[in-house]
């Protein structure tokens, strides 16, 4: 008896040993506490684990950005860089200025910087890039509406107008995105080899597979802290989590929130998180015929939804309590002014109550004979239990919901396209990748689009939303944009926000990145070091 | 034998048009409007005028008749060429071709795996049958059949790369890369194929030829090996001919999970980006596969059985 019990000790302690045998090891706080291993070495090769590369299926138009997110500013630099912050930031334009006629932006172009094949870059090289190229649909889709084909305009080698075709003071926030970044006279995105003025060049790309991306040592501006650093893309999440975690790679973008807890444990990890940059929001269909069609059932789906449980359960804590339709940070100060969504399931049901929805003998409510009952879409990019969590919060007020879950984009867009519109609550998960902060409730919101009929609030919403193309600063489109997200979540209850996301990253303890970008196509690498191994 | 296998060839040709109508029917029924998605994507500037829907409906030849479009698309399949990708703009018989390479080297590894596995498993759970090593590899069998290949996929990743680390996670650089996903592919293939050898030993274990061998006095492995398994054959090479063609026509899961770059990554790309050309090109490829290895199962049941060729003669005379 006594010798089975040594045996099986023995054999625990072996597992014990077994599983506790890899690079992990938990702290007992739980904390992710960097360690310096080192000093910076300059001439580090990073290895990272990067999402899919849908570079090479974006299709014709989209090849206007280079290589998978989150590389291309890295490689094609546009003439303003959005901070991390939702700020502008100088790029290959040292400034920008509205000319007295209220129309034209003047951008004073950066001297001295050079291609990677080592010509100088001047305004020619914009013009072609807004000029000819844009009007073959090669660049930006938000900014090509407003502009014409002589819209822009060279002044000389170093300064270029863009004058749209109508006012749109937006031109500055909306040339950040990568699309409009600027390529070599005669070049397009997709020209190879890629040939760029950002702070890394490319080495070598294999589609959907690696990329590498050397330091620019003539970049224009502080060089990249890293002399390289090696991309594979590796689709499946929870394969980077493994790759990073058997120390194949240094650092695994965008880890699933459900796997951070157990990173951020890690003593040789280190978790970065940016802040929201993506929302989890629902848009509610307002159309004729449908329940949602009347206030008290909008009303009632915003005050049945726990926002903060919705970022624990759903992202593990990973995400902030809905309140903006876009990001807090692109708001400024203005973000203050949009009122907090209340979760309050009792005066949820007073609402309903009153409207005439009595609860039926399944709890369910019903008025006139017609059981109150909701489709939910929800694309591939929600998670399962999202749409179960509005599900369950829903049924507790009584009210049903069915989830219809499209299998990709295209079947959504279809759907929306096509006007047929046979649902009532679209959640979606937008991004600001831009520095407008009106992009996203006029985009979506604004009638003069016919795809917007489900949710468009009206005129006073328009009247907002044409304000904010005239604008002249950024400050009064922050204001103007609270005030169109007060009508569309406070007011007419068709925008409910669930959740701001971060974007998690993870990396061994010797690695550091200290710039994470909210947006999923703005970031830069400047931020990334690496040290030295410990003597 | 040879007319056997023209005859069977000229069975695969009209069994190869009907599916390629069936998968032009079904792709070209497909819900949504493949012009306004390609209108879309080559210009978001807003909504797209009727005028220039049709414009890229004519450009994409969907103007013209199901028939002329199915016979169009067919002379060019006929001639290696399956049209242009809607949303890559290059040629889908290529694309094809070049992960066709890719999916054959991991289909390739995962079949010889199954095999190497496989018959001795089901040999030895044949011979030791009732025995505490054949209900062992019974439990084994259940296992490997029943486990999800995701799941199986992330045991074998957390096991060989991150706590041991002897493997790539992931990727396709040189042999260690594929060792992890083709035995992810072997695993559930290679519980069936051993069960299955095993029923079928089991089977003619009885046969006389089996007891006159034994009778000669050739030790128990030697007459499995040199009578048994290739009697016991022809339910197997069935069965492998269909896992060998899933194997190449792609096996999403472990692609994905993998990254490895094969068919079946391409496939699952080309339905979410709506890529038309693309869809009916891999489908046909599937079908195609699965064609061919049915010709060829059929036709090495005569090499395997002579009984086989026999009764072929005597349906001829």
């Amino acid at each position: 008896m006594r010798r089975k019990a040594v045996i099986v000790a023995l054999l625990m302690g072996l597992v014990a040993t077994a599983c506790g045998s890899g690079s992990s090891s938990k702290s007992a706080n739980g904390g992710s506490q960097p360690q310096r291993t080192g000093q910076l070495d300059p001439n580090a090769d990073v290895r990272i684990a990067a999402p899919e590369d849908t570079w090479p299926v974006q299709g014709e138009k989209e090849k206007s950005t280079t290589f998978a997110y989150p590389f291309n500013v890295n490689v094609y630099e546009p003439l303003i860089y959005l901070a991390s912050d939702y700020t502008l930031k100088p790029g290959l334009a040292e400034r920008w200025e509205l000319q007295p006629d209220g129309k034209t932006w003047r951008f004073s172009l950066r001297h001295g910087v050079m291609w990677h094949d080592g010509k100088p870059f001047t305004a020619d090289d914009v013009v072609w890039t807004w000029g000819d190229r844009q009007m073959r649909g090669k660049t930006l889709g938000t900014v090509q509406g407003t502009l014409g084909p002589d819209s822009v305009k060279k002044v000389d080698d170093f300064t270029v107008d863009f004058t749209p075709k109508t006012v749109n003071n937006r031109i500055p926030e909306q040339i950040v995105h990568p699309e409009g970044a600027i390529v070599q006279v005669g070049k397009d995105f997709d020209s190879s080899p890629p040939v760029g003025t950002g702070p890394f060049k490319v080495s070598s790309y294999t589609p959907t597979q690696t990329v590498v991306l050397d330091r620019n040592d003539s970049y224009w501006g502080p060089k990249a802290q890293v002399a390289r650093m090696s991309i594979r893309f590796l689709p499946d999440p929870q394969t980077r989590v493994e790759a990073l975690k058997s120390g194949q790679v240094d650092f695994a973008v965008d880890v699933p929130p459900t796997a951070a807890s157990a990173l951020e444990a890690d003593k040789a990890l280190r978790v970065v998180k940016s802040k929201p940059g993506r929302t989890h929001l629902i848009y509610v269909n307002k159309s004729d015929g449908r329940p949602t069609a009347d206030q008290a059932v909008r009303q009632a789906v915003s005050l049945g939804i726990d926002r903060k449980a919705y970022a624990d359960v759903v992202f593990d804590g990973n995400a902030s309590p809905g309140r903006w339709m876009a990001p807090e940070s692109v708001l400024g100060s203005a973000a203050q002014t949009v009122p907090a969504g209340v979760f309050d399931p009792k005066q949820a049901r007073t609402v309903l109550d009153n409207a005439g929805y009595k609860p039926g003998p399944d709890g369910i409510r019903v008025k006139d004979d017609k059981k109150l009952s909701l489709k939910l879409l929800g694309t591939s990019e929600i998670p399962e239990g999202a749409t179960q969590f509005i599900q369950s919060q829903m049924k507790d007020v009584g009210v049903e919901v069915q989830i219809i879950k499209t299998p990709d984009t295209a079947t959504r867009n279809t759907l929306y396209a096509q006007g047929k519109g046979d649902y009532d609550l679209d959640l979606e998960p937008p991004n600001q990748n831009d520095g407008n902060p009106a992009f996203l409730p006029v985009l979506r919101m604004s009638s003069k689009s016919p795809t917007n009929a489900q949710f468009a609030p009206g005129a006073a919403f328009d009247a907002l939303a044409d304000q904010s193309l005239t604008a002249p600063s950024t400050a009064q489109v922050q204001q103007l944009s609270a005030q169109m997200m007060k009508i569309l979540e406070a007011d007419t209850f068709i925008v409910v926000p669930l959740a701001g996301l971060f974007r998690i990253n993870a990396m061994s303890a010797n690695v550091n990145f200290t710039d994470p970008h909210p947006s999923n196509t703005n970031q830069t690498w400047f931020g990334l070091t690496k040290n030295l191994p410990k003597k | 034998m040879g007319r056997y296998a023209a005859r069977r060839l000229l069975v695969a040709v009209p069994t190869l048009l009907a599916l390629s109508l069936l998968i032009f029917a079904l792709v070209s029924r497909a819900p949504g409007d493949p012009a306004e998605e390609q209108a879309r994507r080559q210009d978001s500037r807003g909504e797209i005028s009727p005028e220039r829907l049709a414009e890229v409906r004519h450009e994409l030849g969907l103007d013209r008749p199901f028939v002329t479009q199915y016979v169009s698309w067919l002379g060019g399949a006929v001639h290696g060429d399956l049209g242009r990708s809607f949303v890559r703009r290059t040629s889908v018989s290529s694309e094809i071709g070049r992960r066709i390479p890719v999916s054959a080297r991991l289909a390739g590894a995962a079949f010889a795996l199954i095999l190497l596995l496989s018959v001795p498993l089901g040999v030895a759970a044949a011979m030791f049958h009732r025995h505490w090593a054949d209900h062992a590899l019974r439990v084994l069998s259940l296992l490997g059949a029943s486990v999800p290949g995701f799941f199986g996929a992330y045991l074998l990743i957390i096991l060989f790369a991150t706590k041991l680390g002897l493997l790539p996670v992931a990727g396709d650089e040189g042999w260690q890369s594929l060792v992890l996903p083709a035995i992810t592919l072997a695993v559930g293939p290679t519980a069936v194929v051993s069960r299955l050898l095993r029923s079928s030993l089991l089977e003619v274990f009885g046969e006389d030829y089996m007891r006159s061998a034994r009778s000669k006095g050739l030790g128990p492995l030697t007459v499995v090996v040199r009578h048994g398994l290739r009697n016991a054959a022809v339910p197997l090479v069935t069965y492998l001919g269909a896992v060998f063609g899933a194997l190449l026509e792609g096996a999403v899961i472990a692609e994905v999970i993998f990254a490895w770059p094969g068919v079946g990554r391409l496939t699952v790309e080309a339905i979410g980006q709506r890529d038309y050309p693309m869809i009916q090109g891999v489908v046909l490829f599937a079908g195609a596969v699965y064609v061919v290895m049915n010709l060829l199962v059929d036709l090495s049941y005569g090499f395997i059985d002579p009984r086989i060729r026999l009764e072929e003669a005597v349906e001829r005379s």
